[in-house]
């Protein structure tokens, strides 16, 4: 049982300056976008509460900002938190999709903030296989044909092997680091273990960072960083 | 005093079994000084108690009548204790279970010994809908530690517990954690969960509390009135 409340300062406060920082991360995929397309993107962490889910749902906002079509799928489903962050009922998703093969646009929740949620429905018992399904490949691969951008948030690496699998699906990896939270260590076995399962890391998000204490910072929820120079 | 989970209403689940029972336990209520009473019967799949509300109100009235006839001083309210699952919210949206009376206020029961659904996603979606959840008698879940209070407390969810714990009829570790639990404050009910006429433990567990905490905490969860509202 957990309480959490989610902030998406992109839709509640667009000009403030954590705002800003999401914005710079969108314009930073989008160079990291000239090589290779990036419309499938994950936001992983080493640990639970690093602000994997805040980095989605302000990253899928700036997106949707910018005109783009966008939806969420909520993948962490040990602990799925989308639908708290977008205040929406979470009795129907994902689980219905691949137990009951409901036709998934009967499942996208069409959020007043022109973000799509795919929620995650029921508790499903085996995540992990689930998501290596070719129903979930079926699924991302038709998303890919009706949405501009598809970000998927998902489990903390050291938890669970969810969040490398679900890396096989996508086109790049965010990975977030909270200030003064996340342990070093921790950091950097998760980064090992993305990066010896050849996993397409974009770039790196530091979370968390209050700039009223840390000058030199420029975002108060969090700074980006293009090398993880943070975590090496 | 105001009584907010009863299986008073007879023939739907494991509460009373007739109308002279549930006489009975209105009578006995009422002598022990509640003017309001829930009749709210258990909707739980798991058990098949699936006696819907188009069902339950038409015993409701007619029971109604009963009681007028035997002239008892009391009002009664219909609801539901609610058995949570992943389709509660459709069958609140659908009228097949109903909140407490009047209110927007739901009885929410969980399973007593494994979590196998999360308290905080229940509060958490009757919220979304308009609902306020009141968790049924939390210290009878063996999964539930001291620290969810706060958590249920923080997500908008009301705490009922019944009258039997204070009283120890769960044993000591319950008795004493309700005590702690009223002492600071995260108790919002206390209520019967009345299932049939011999036992009826709420004034013995008001006037225990009153002489441990003093009238004025004893009401504040004894009467609140606010689900009457």
């Amino acid at each position: 049982m957990e309480y959490f409340q989610y902030k998406n300062v992109v839709l509640e406060s667009p000009n403030s300056i954590e705002a800003e920082a999401y914005r710079k991360l969108e314009l930073n995929i989008a160079l990291a976008s000239l090589d290779r397309k990036m419309q499938v993107i994950q936001c992983t962490s080493a640990t639970p509460e690093d602000g994997k889910t805040t980095t989605s749902i302000n990253l899928a906002a700036v997106l949707a900002e910018k005109g783009k079509k966008v939806i969420i799928l909520d993948f962490d489903l040990r602990r799925p938190k989308i639908h708290r962050a977008f205040h929406q009922v979470n009795d129907s998703g994902f689980y219905e999709y691949i137990t009951n093969h409901v036709d998934y646009h009967d499942l996208i929740v069409h959020d007043d903030s022109k973000i799509d949620l795919l929620l995650s429905g029921k508790r499903i018992s085996y995540p992990h296989l689930v998501l290596e399904s070719s129903l979930t490949t079926q699924l991302i691969a038709s998303l890919r044909n009706e949405y501009d951008f598809i970000i998927i948030d998902s489990p903390p690496v050291l938890s669970v092997t969810d969040s490398v699998i679900i890396s096989k699906h996508v086109d790049g990896v965010v990975y977030i680091v909270a200030y003064n939270r996340t342990k070093k260590d921790d950091a950097k076995e998760a980064l090992k273990i993305l990066r010896q399962n050849n996993v397409n890391i974009i770039g790196g998000v530091l979370a968390n960072i209050d700039f009223r204490k840390s000058k030199g910072y420029h975002g108060y929820q969090y700074a980006y960083s293009d090398d993880q120079s943070e975590t090496k | 005093m105001i009584d907010i989970h009863t299986h008073v209403l007879p023939f739907v689940d494991d509460g009373s079994p007739n109308i002279e029972a549930s006489l009975k336990m209105v009578e006995a209520a009422s002598l022990a000084g509640v003017t309001d009473l829930f009749l709210t019967p258990h909707f739980m799949k798991l058990r098949n108690y699936l006696s819907e509300y188009s069902q339950n109100k038409i015993i409701f009235a007619s029971f109604l009548d009963e009681v007028k006839k035997a002239g008892v001083p009391i009002r009664l309210h219909l609801g539901n204790e609610i058995y949570y699952t992943i389709t509660t919210v459709k069958d609140l949206k659908n009228q097949i279970v109903v909140p407490l009376g009047d209110s927007n206020k739901a009885l929410l029961e969980f399973s007593l010994d494994e979590e196998d659904e999360d308290i905080a996603e229940a509060i958490h979606n009757l919220k979304i809908i308009g609902y306020q959840a009141i968790i049924a008698h939390p210290e009878r879940y063996s999964y539930v530690k001291y620290t969810d209070y706060q958590v249920i407390r923080d997500m908008g969810g009301l705490i009922q517990i019944n009258a039997a714990s204070i009283l120890g009829k769960y044993g000591l570790s319950i008795q004493k954690m309700v005590l702690r639990l009223i002492k600071e404050g995260l108790v919002d009910f206390v209520a019967s969960d009345n299932h049939n006429f011999r036992s009826y433990g709420l004034k013995e567990a008001y006037l225990l509390i009153e002489k441990r905490f003093g009238s004025q905490i004893a009401k504040s969860i004894f009467v609140n009135k606010t689900i009457l509202l």
